[in-house]
């Protein structure tokens, strides 16, 4: 089995098990938890569904982890970096640099409401950034067949 | 999207570990939106393109193997896919100008003669969340202006299997402005002063002269652009092409009108610069969108009358009716009235049409009946294989295959 895959399994077990010893013993919200880390373990070890089930997996996970101890959850992101981009050293340092940071900051506002409004917003003002510097980019490229 | 619908389920749940899993996947995503576009945007910056031929010079209507070398191929941390976009008017396969490793080789036929430049760079970028596909057409990437040299003059042997009432060039797309360049038998419509009288008299039926230019001056071209995917465009533009290069040597300017179907496109008059010709022949071929239905020639609409007036059947008067009434309250429409003015605006030495038509003809029965009332000389060219459709045509002009 690759490095990485044994370190993601790793990462899953010492979750559940602080998951477990959180809760203080099995309740019904450690058992959701433990069978999507087994989930998560079953698809990492068969390949089945590719990484965007892992992906959505991991987030389910993260979600439970979250519920029983909010910190759990922030300290996660990193590993749901790992199976999005670990091909590339740089968007894995990227992307769980900016997961944690930004899941952190909601522990900070701790309001559900003003965190999704912020959310919201934000993906709305992000994609028209993007959509901008695209265009910009593309006449940029293009500016000798215009002019 | 999965982040605002897992926030607006944390919302409803009251839920501050969806809040967290839904922010942590929104910064995921945009980290890698802005990732993509800071690679790609740095490996634009980086590549080099370098564009080779196989043989030079390059010669219109031959095919040439064009390589080219991308460097560097790709970037750490984006996918790349490259395609080249060679010049409009070329004729290549799609499929074959993808590269491999930021190198490719692939056939392309140059059609149009003289300057041209690549279009560019297709550069398609890719993460595994994100794609943008980037047209990249700056001089850095579509290189230097290159030169396709103008074919020699084609010649072919004419066959005696012709169309009945066409006749076979010898020298493909010349204009030579000789006074007479041969007889035919008299048909409806032809001038009376063309008749030649020692020709009636030894065939004993009339002929008459054609003359190939009235004063010897430039004659108009009318291009009738091919539709996209016409079958016939290589040779067609070939024939063009030629034909404009011959005419601009030996006259020195050359006036173009470009039609598609029933559409005028441009009109260039008394032009010197060749390049400027054949950029317009390149660039402007696409789809017409004004159909004429089936416009008839008044000479065969006078020709079915009188047919109709000799038939006894009640459907003949009716039909003769019908045809009356369409000769006498015929308005011009604006197509008729471009290339009247077109024809009034170039020299008196008769007007040559490219065409590769075979749906409606209507917009060159148009053109016939215009030159007719000007009394200028009119010869329609289209490809071999569409010579069939000779009988949709006006008995007016001379009809040339290519």
């Amino acid at each position: 089995m690759q490095q990485f895959n044994l370190a993601l399994l790793g990462a899953i077990g010492v979750a559940a098990g602080m998951s477990l010893l959180l809760s203080g013993g099995m309740n019904q919200q450690t058992a959701i938890v433990l069978l999507l880390g087994m989930a998560i373990a079953g698809a990492v070890i068969t390949g089945y569904g590719g990484r965007f089930l892992l992906l959505c997996l991991g987030e389910a996970f993260a979600v439970g982890l979250g519920t029983q101890s909010a910190v759990l959850g922030v300290a996660f992101q990193p590993v749901i970096a790992g199976i999005a981009c670990r091909d590339n050293r740089m968007s894995f340092l990227v992307g769980g640099v900016t997961m944690t940071v930004f899941s952190a900051g909601v522990l900070l506002v701790r309001f559900v409401t003003t965190s999704l409004v912020v959310l919201i917003s934000g993906l709305i003002g992000f994609a028209l950034v993007l959509y901008i510097f695209e265009s910009r980019l593309k006449n940029r490229l293009s500016r000798s067949e215009t002019a | 999207m999965t982040a605002v619908i897992l926030g607006i389920v944390g919302l409803y749940l009251d839920s501050l570990a969806a809040i967290i899993a839904a922010v942590g996947l929104a910064s995921l995503l945009c980290s890698q939106g802005i990732l993509l576009f800071y690679h790609t945007t740095c490996y634009i910056n980086s590549i080099t393109v370098t564009r080779r031929f196989q043989k030079r010079p390059v010669v219109a209507g031959t095919s040439v193997e064009v390589e080219i070398q991308v460097n560097p191929p790709s970037l750490d941390g984006i996918q790349i896919h490259l395609t080249d976009l060679p010049p409009p008017s070329v004729v290549y396969s799609t499929e074959d100008t993808s590269l491999a490793n930021g190198r490719g080789i692939y056939g392309a036929r140059f059609l149009v003669p003289g300057a041209t430049r690549f279009r560019g760079l297709r550069v398609i970028a890719a993460n595994r969340f994100f794609s943008t596909t980037l047209t990249c057409t700056s001089p850095r990437y579509a290189g230097d202006e290159i030169f396709i040299s103008p074919r020699e003059g084609r010649v072919e042997n004419s066959s005696s299997s012709g169309i009945p009432g066409t006749k076979e060039l010898n020298k493909i797309g010349i204009w030579k402005g000789e006074e007479v360049s041969g007889f035919h038998p008299f048909r409806h419509g032809d001038d009376l002063s063309l008749i030649d009288w020692k020709l009636t008299a030894k065939h004993n039926k009339p002929y008459v002269r054609e003359p190939s230019a009235r004063m010897g001056g430039a004659p108009l071209l009318i291009v009738d652009l091919p539709s996209a995917g016409s079958p016939h465009t290589p040779e067609f533009l070939l024939s063009v092409s030629e034909a404009l290069a011959r005419i601009v040597k030996e006259r020195g300017r050359c006036s173009l009108l470009l039609i598609s179907g029933g559409d005028v496109i441009d009109f260039l008059h008394n032009e010197h610069d060749l390049d400027a010709l054949y950029r317009h022949l390149g660039l402007r071929i696409h789809e017409s969108f004004h159909a004429l239905y089936r416009k008839r020639d008044s000479l065969v609409l006078r020709s079915l009358l009188q047919s109709a007036e000799n038939g006894t059947l009640a459907y003949s008067r009716y039909y003769a009716a019908a045809l009356r009434s369409n000769l006498s309250s015929r308005r011009r429409i604006v197509f008729e009235e471009e290339v009247e003015h077109a024809l009034k605006n170039s020299e008196p030495a008769g007007v040559v049409v490219y065409t590769v038509s075979t749906d409606d003809v209507s917009h060159l029965n148009l053109i016939s009946e215009a030159a007719r009332r000007r009394r200028s000389r009119l010869v329609i060219r289209l490809p071999r294989p569409l010579g069939g459709f000779v009988s949709w045509l006006s008995p007016y002009p001379v009809v040339e295959l290519i």
